[in-house]
C-alpha cells in the first residue's frame, strides 16, 4: 500500500513522463491523464488542468502540487511560475463540472 | 434598531464595511474549515476576497475608509472597465474576483502607477486561482469537496489581506 508521500512521487512520476510523451507525439491521445491548458485573462499566465482518475481521493491542492511538479520537471520553472491555476479532476468531477478535455 | 433598519438607512456600504467584513469572514472562514465546514468556509472566504479587492479598487480611486460605494460607483466601474481600461470580463453582478483584479490592475498601469512587478505577479495568480475556486452561488449550491481547494483559499485570501495597502496606495 503506497504511503500518500510516495503516492505523490508516482503521481509526478506517472504525469511527467505521459506529459514528456505527449509533447514528443507518441502517447496516445485518447488515454488518461489528459493535459489541457488555457491562456488566463492575464497576459502570459495560463492554467492547467489534468483530467485524471488517479485523483480519486486526493485533495486538490495535493493534486495541484502533482501538476505543479510534473510541469516543472518536463517545461521548467519559468513555465510552473506562469501557472496561476493547477486542477486536478477526475473524469466524474469534470462531467459534474462541465469542464471538457475534449481535444 | 434591527438589521434591516439599519441597512435601509445608510446609502451604500463603506469602504470602511467592506475591510471590517472582509477581516470577519477571512477569520471565521478559517475557523469554520478547521473545524469541517469546508463548503461554508471558503465561501465566506470568497465573500472577503470581494471585499478585499473592492476596497482596494475604490480607495485607489480616492474614496476613504468612511465614504461610501453606491450603486452608481459600481456601475462607473463597470463604465471605465469596458469604456478605459480593457477589462475584458464580466463583472458577473460585481462579484467577480477576477474583474476587480484586472480593473485594478489595468487602471494602475494605464495611469503610471502600476504595481510593483512581483506583487502584480502574484495578484494574477491569487485572483486567478480565487476565481476558479470561489463563486457567489456557493451560497445555495452543493460542491462536491475533492474539487473544493481550501488550504489554497484560505492562502489566497490571507496574502490579499496582508497586501491590501499595497494594492491601493
Amino acid at each position: 500500500m503506497p504511503t500518500s508521500t510516495n503516492r505523490h512521487e508516482i503521481l509526478v512520476d506517472l504525469l511527467q513522463k505521459r506529459w514528456e510523451r505527449l509533447m514528443n507525439g507518441s502517447a496516445d491521445k485518447g488515454l488518461q491523464p489528459v493535459i489541457r491548458m488555457e491562456e488566463s485573462e492575464f497576459a502570459g499566465r495560463v492554467r492547467r488542468y489534468v483530467l485524471w482518475d488517479e485523483w480519486d481521493g486526493m485533495r486538490q491542492e495535493e493534486r495541484s502540487k502533482v501538476i505543479q511538479e510534473a510541469c516543472e520537471r518536463v517545461l521548467g520553472p519559468e513555465e510552473r511560475l506562469r501557472t496561476t491555476v493547477a486542477m486536478g479532476l477526475t473524469s466524474k468531477e469534470a462531467d459534474q463540472l462541465r469542464i471538457s478535455f475534449a481535444a | 434598531m434591527n438589521v434591516r433598519s439599519v441597512i435601509s438607512v445608510q446609502p451604500g456600504e463603506s469602504i470602511a464595511d467592506f475591510e471590517e467584513c472582509a477581516l470577519d469572514n477571512l477569520l471565521a472562514g478559517g475557523e469554520l474549515i478547521t473545524r469541517g465546514y469546508v463548503r461554508a468556509g471558503i465561501y465566506l472566504l470568497g465573500g472577503a476576497a470581494e471585499m478585499f479587492l473592492k476596497s482596494a479598487y475604490y480607495r485607489y480611486c480616492g474614496k476613504a475608509a468612511g465614504d461610501s460605494v453606491t450603486f452608481s460607483d459600481l456601475h462607473a466601474a463597470k463604465m471605465d472597465a469596458q469604456n478605459r481600461f480593457s477589462v475584458g470580463v464580466a463583472e458577473e453582478s460585481f462579484h467577480s474576483l477576477r474583474f476587480w483584479g484586472i480593473l485594478l490592475i489595468n487602471r494602475r498601469a494605464q495611469e503610471a502607477r502600476a504595481l510593483p512587478a512581483p506583487v502584480e505577479y502574484d495578484l494574477q495568480g491569487v485572483v486567478d486561482r480565487l476565481y476558479q475556486n470561489w463563486h457567489i452561488s456557493m451560497r445555495y449550491r452543493n460542491i462536491s469537496p475533492t474539487v473544493l481547494a481550501p488550504i489554497s483559499v484560505l492562502e489566497d485570501v490571507e496574502w490579499l489581506c496582508d497586501n491590501h495597502k499595497g494594492l491601493w496606495s
